[in-house]
């Protein structure tokens, strides 16, 4: 998939988890800067944008995404 | 069962795991006019994701559920310590998970070198646990407790061949464990399995299991599994919290049988043992299936009346018969006056209907001039009908008692009592040619289910209408309160238990006693059996010291034929409203018990 494929769905899946407005998601939307982040919606997070692009992030990358930016260039490795 | 106030934020839910994220923030702040019901979940890993799902299906349901969750791996101490967050946050349901990996990792993972007496230590160990547990929950709280039934633990290279169920296998073990652990459980009020086997199926094991999430976060269930989880865990507590509707309607030409009876004739209608009349047998099975746990079964359709009850009568493959349904309205008037006319003769309110019609206008009349019927949407093709009606939860029961399958044998002969009614002169010849026997006693294990389910769903003789539960009626009578059944049999058959009352002694001076709860089932009103139950209190208060009984009427929407009872029994009112009422309990002759109803107490 295409980096603008991926970002429209992405960010609507960032906002339902998050609890944001799909304006207030960007690339640099990180933990860093966004309270709602925690722990528990980390494991939400990675549990809806596999369901949502039907892929399964590997177990030595599940901690790594850690932006919104690097998510979507893990969906777009994954698939490719 | 989406109540209309909240079905809007519906639209768009697409079931997605990030859109119940998205729902479950949004429903909780709009369903503060739902029903509260506190749910604590416990369990032996992290489970807190399960919150979202839960929250909506809950809301779905008509619920709105205030969630807690204990952290994992501290289900003993929560619910050990009476000072524990779980009881500061008054729970009514506790849920527990304890997977058997987590409780009894090692046994499990030695499992092959076990032995029977081992084995049979291991799995009695296991049960007390459960029971334990329930019990300590009991001591320090009313709520209702759901345990986890175990599932199958995957542990690789514990055994040798997974396929095959042995005798001496992890699979059959985990099931006679669930066995020996309802049991054992069962005998604790108010705590049962969750078929958590049942939710793993439903998912799919595959998808259930999650074992990168398992290592990373010791959350073994994938967000799917977390879903089913919600969603069957919700329709179990609403089981609990909500008694079943009481009276299956049926339309006649599809979904009964396939076709149009007046066009097809009595040998072109589809129904008998292969496609499509097999899919309409099934519809019809499951329905008699429901009969025989107590739902009532009444047929509201348009058809030639004569021509549909002869076909129900002589059709080979029929599997209902008129002589199964409690009412029948056959004619050319519209769908809400044959409800109408089937609630009034099976004496239950039109909120007790299930409506079953595969005409889509039909359905809508009744929606919109009916709205407290249930309707349910049936699917486009008929092999989906027997499950539909299964899957509407509309008949769901947490305890199904053997007076259920009684009452519909009962029902059936409440038309020649009727009968009998009207060929006998005065009431009293009446009550005397009933030829009643009646018998009460005092509330105890053998009885409590019965009652405490007549509390639930009894409203129209309901002087109260207080929906105690089990644990809450336990308690009462532990704190001395008088709890007395009575059941009633007549020459047309055994009625059951069909009437309780409930008094409770005041604090302080005078012997003062309160009657918490009175009520009857409303099959048999109008032959002095609320009398007898005010008798038999009153004897009883007396014997504890009790000198003035006070009687309470609180109206609801349905219980206003009961509101002068107490005048009836010669009560003074204490104020203008009709809510409370006085009597002395000396002389006891002052409450007599009709000797018609030929009662005998068992102590």
């Amino acid at each position: 998939m295409t980096i603008e494929s991926i970002q429209p769905r992405l960010k609507r899946v960032f906002a339902q988890v998050l609890g944001l407005e799909e304006s207030a998601v960007s690339d640099a939307t990180a933990p860093d800067n966004t309270p709602q982040w925690d722990s528990l919606a980390h494991l939400r997070l990675v549990m809806a944008v596999e369901q949502e692009f039907d892929i399964a992030i590997p177990a030595e990358q599940v901690m790594d995404m850690v932006s919104f930016k690097i998510a979507t260039l893990m969906i777009e490795e994954l698939t490719s | 069962m989406l109540p209309p106030s909240i079905s809007p934020f519906f639209e768009g839910f697409d079931g997605s795991l990030s859109s119940y994220q998205a729902l479950s923030r949004k429903l909780e702040p709009a369903m503060a006019e739902l029903p509260e019901v506190r749910v604590a979940l416990l369990a032996s890993c992290t489970i807190e994701v399960a919150k979202a799902f839960l929250l909506v299906e809950g809301a779905r349901r008509g619920l709105r559920f205030t969630i807690w969750s204990g952290p994992y791996g501290q289900i003993e101490q929560q619910v050990l310590d009476a000072g524990s967050e779980l009881y500061a946050f008054k729970p009514d349901v506790v849920f527990i998970l304890a997977r058997l990996e987590d409780l009894a990792g090692s046994q499990m993972r030695g499992f092959i070198s076990l032995d029977v007496a081992g084995r049979a230590e291991l799995r009695q160990s296991l049960a007390k646990l459960a029971q334990q547990v329930a019990l300590s929950l009991r001591r320090h709280s009313a709520a209702s407790m759901l345990w986890s039934a175990y599932v199958t633990p995957r542990l690789p290279g514990v055994e040798g061949a997974p396929g095959l169920f042995g005798a001496e296998s992890l699979a059959a073990f985990t099931s006679s464990l669930n066995v020996a652990t309802a049991t054992e459980i069962e005998s604790v009020s108010d705590a049962r399995l969750f078929d958590l086997p049942a939710v793993v199926a439903r998912c799919g094991t595959k998808r259930w299991h999650d074992e990168r999430m398992s290592f990373l976060a010791r959350m073994p269930f994938s967000g799917e599994g977390f879903a089913a989880l919600g969603t069957c865990l919700a329709r179990a507590i609403r089981a609990l919290r909500v008694p079943p509707r009481k009276c299956l309607v049926l339309d006649l030409d599809n979904p009964m049988w396939g076709g149009v009876l007046g066009e097809a004739g009595l040998g072109g209608i589809k129904l008998g043992d292969t496609f499509p009349g097999n899919a309409h047998q099934a519809l019809q099975r499951a329905a008699q299936g429901l009969r025989n746990r107590g739902v009532l079964l009444a047929v509201a359709s348009k058809n030639n009346r004569e021509e549909a009850l002869n076909a129900l009568e002589h059709h080979p493959d029929m599997i209902l018969r008129p002589a199964d349904f409690n009412a029948i309205e056959i004619h050319w008037e519209d769908k809400v006056t044959s409800l109408r006319r089937i609630a009034k003769t099976l004496n239950i309110g039109t909120d007790a209907l299930v409506f079953v019609d595969d005409n889509p206008a039909e359905r809508e009349w009744v929606r919109k001039l009916l709205p407290e019927v249930a309707v349910i949407e049936l699917p486009s093709s008929v092999v989906d009908y027997a499950v539909a009606i299964e899957h509407s939860e509309w008949f769901d029961a947490a305890v199904v008692t053997r007076d259920d399958a009684l009452r519909v044998a009962m029902m059936s002969r409440q038309t020649e009592r009727q009968a009998l009614q009207e060929n006998s002169g005065s009431l009293e010849e009446f009550l005397n040619a009933l030829q009643m026997r009646t018998q009460a006693g005092p509330v105890n294990a053998e009885t409590i289910e019965r009652v405490v389910q007549l509390l639930a769903k009894t409203n129209q003789f309901n002087l109260t209408t207080r929906r105690h539960t089990r644990a809450d009626l336990e308690r009462m009578i532990a704190g001395g309160a008088v709890a007395v059944w009575m059941r009633l049999a007549d020459k047309f058959g055994d009625n059951g238990l069909i009437g309780v009352v409930i008094g409770v002694p005041e604090t302080g001076e005078g012997g003062l006693w309160r009657v918490d709860s009175l009520l009857l089932s409303c099959r048999v009103i109008g032959r002095g059996i609320e009398t007898a139950l005010l008798g038999l209190l009153a004897k009883q208060a007396f014997a504890r010291g009790g000198r003035v009984l006070t009687g309470e009427f609180l109206p609801s929407e349905r219980n206003q034929q009961t509101k002068d009872l107490y005048a009836r029994h010669g009560f003074e009112p204490k104020d203008s409203a009709g809510q409370f009422w006085t009597k002395a309990l000396e002389p006891l002759e002052n409450f007599p018990i009709p000797a018609y109803l030929d009662l005998t107490y068992d102590d």
